[in-house]
C-alpha cells in the first residue's frame, strides 16, 4: 500500500516547487520610471541618476563649459572620493556625468593619461605612444594629453533617525578646476534625501 | 407610477457598480500623465507659447504650469524654465521629467533623465528646469505624475 503512493508523493514533492516558482512574479521596470524599489536606508540606482542630473544641470546652466580653453576642452576626473557607509562602484554616477559632458560637444575625457600616469585605456595609451613614436614626438609630451580642466568628486552621506523614522542623505560636491589658472571655475553639490520605515517601491 | 421590485434591485445594482468603479478609481488614484510641450516659437521676452495634454485634473490642480520660458546657454544648448502653480490648500507632491528630441522629433537620450519628485506647498509656485543634454535637442516635453507610494 506504501510503496502505491510513493511515486505520487515524490511527483508532487518535486511538482510543488517548481509550480511555486511559476508562480514567483519577475518583471521588467523602466528604469526612468516611478516603479523602481526605494530603500530608505542605502543608495539606489535612481539616486544615482539624480545626483549626476542635478550637477550636469548645473554645471551645463553656469555657462562654465563654454568659457573652458581648447574648445572642445579635454578634461581628466579624478576618483570620486567615498566617504558614505555604502561599498559600490561610484562609475555608476561618474559615468552618466561623463556622458552628459560629452553630449554637450564641449568636452572630451583624455583616456591617455590619468593620475599618476595611469590611462583609463591602456591600448589607447600605447597606441598613441607608438604614433608618437612613429612621427618622431615621443620625447615630448603630448598635447592632447595635458588637461584642460579636471573635474574633483566626493559623496557624503548624513544619517537621522526619529522615532522610527530613518532618514538618510546623500550629497555629491563637485569641482571643476581650469588647469591653465589651477583654479575651480565651477562648484556644485547635490543632493538627495530619503525617509521612510522600511524598504518599499516608488518614487 | 411605482417602480417594481425587480427595476429598482436593477438599478440598485448599477449604482453599487458605479459606485465601486469610482472607489476603485479614487484608490488607483487615476494616475494618468499629464504633458506639456512648446507650442510655437520664444517670443522676445524668453516666454514660450505651450500646450497641454491633460488627463489628470487632480493632479492639474497641484502642478498647474502658468508660464514657460526657454533660452540658450554655452552659446548652442537649450534650456527650459517652466513655472508650477498649486491651487491646493495642502502640500501636494509629485513627479516630473523632461524628455528631449531634435528638430526631426526624434528622442535625444539623456544619461541623467529621471522621474524627480517633487513638493509644492499650498499657493505656493515654483520653477522646474532643465537644460537640453545636447545642442541636437531643440523639442522638450514634460511629464507629471501624481505622487502615489
Amino acid at each position: 500500500m506504501k510503496n502505491r503512493f510513493l511515486p505520487i508523493a515524490t511527483t508532487l514533492s518535486l511538482a510543488l516547487p517548481l509550480a511555486l516558482a511559476a508562480c514567483q512574479k519577475a518583471q521588467y521596470v523602466d528604469p526612468k520610471g516611478n516603479d523602481l524599489i526605494v530603500n530608505a536606508d542605502r543608495m539606489n540606482i535612481q539616486d544615482w541618476n539624480l545626483l549626476a542630473d542635478q550637477v550636469v544641470q548645473s554645471m551645463v546652466n553656469s555657462g562654465v563649459l563654454a568659457r573652458l580653453p581648447n574648445q572642445p576642452a579635454g578634461i581628466l576626473l579624478n576618483p570620486v572620493i567615498n566617504t558614505t557607509t555604502q561599498q559600490f562602484d561610484t562609475d555608476g554616477i561618474m559615468k552618466k556625468i561623463r556622458i552628459s559632458l560629452l553630449n554637450t560637444g564641449r568636452c572630451e575625457v583624455i583616456m591617455t593619461a590619468g593620475p599618476g600616469g595611469r590611462a583609463e585605456d591602456k591600448i589607447a595609451q600605447d597606441a598613441q605612444a607608438l604614433k608618437d613614436f612613429q612621427s618622431g614626438k615621443d620625447n615630448q609630451v603630448n598635447p592632447n594629453n595635458i588637461p584642460d580642466a579636471t573635474l574633483t568628486a566626493k559623496l557624503i552621506e548624513d544619517r537621522a533617525r526619529s522615532g522610527s523614522t530613518r532618514q538618510v542623505a546623500y550629497v555629491l560636491q563637485m569641482s571643476l578646476t581650469n588647469t591653465n589658472t589651477g583654479r575651480a571655475v565651477w562648484e556644485g553639490e547635490a543632493s538627495v534625501i530619503k525617509q521612510g520605515q522600511r524598504s518599499s517601491v516608488g518614487f | 407610477m411605482p417602480m417594481s421590485t425587480s427595476r429598482l434591485s436593477r438599478l440598485s445594482a448599477s449604482l453599487a457598480c458605479f459606485g465601486t468603479a469610482v472607489t476603485l478609481c479614487a484608490l488607483a488614484g487615476c494616475n494618468t500623465a499629464n504633458t506639456t510641450m512648446a507650442s510655437g516659437p520664444t517670443n522676445a521676452d524668453g516666454s514660450v507659447p505651450f500646450k497641454q495634454i491633460v488627463t489628470n485634473g487632480w493632479l492639474n490642480y497641484k502642478a498647474n504650469i502658468v508660464s514657460v520660458r526657454e533660452g540658450i546657454v554655452n552659446g548652442d544648448m537649450k534650456r527650459v524654465a517652466v513655472d508650477v502653480y498649486s491651487d491646493q490648500l495642502t502640500t501636494q507632491r509629485f513627479s516630473y521629467r523632461f524628455d528631449w528630441s531634435d528638430a526631426q522629433g526624434m528622442p535625444v537620450q539623456s544619461a541623467t533623465a529621471s522621474l524627480t519628485s517633487v513638493t509644492i506647498k499650498p499657493k505656493e509656485t515654483i520653477t522646474l528646469t532643465s537644460v537640453a543634454p545636447s545642442p541636437q535637442a531643440v523639442q522638450w516635453r514634460l511629464t507629471f505624475l501624481d505622487k502615489q507610494y
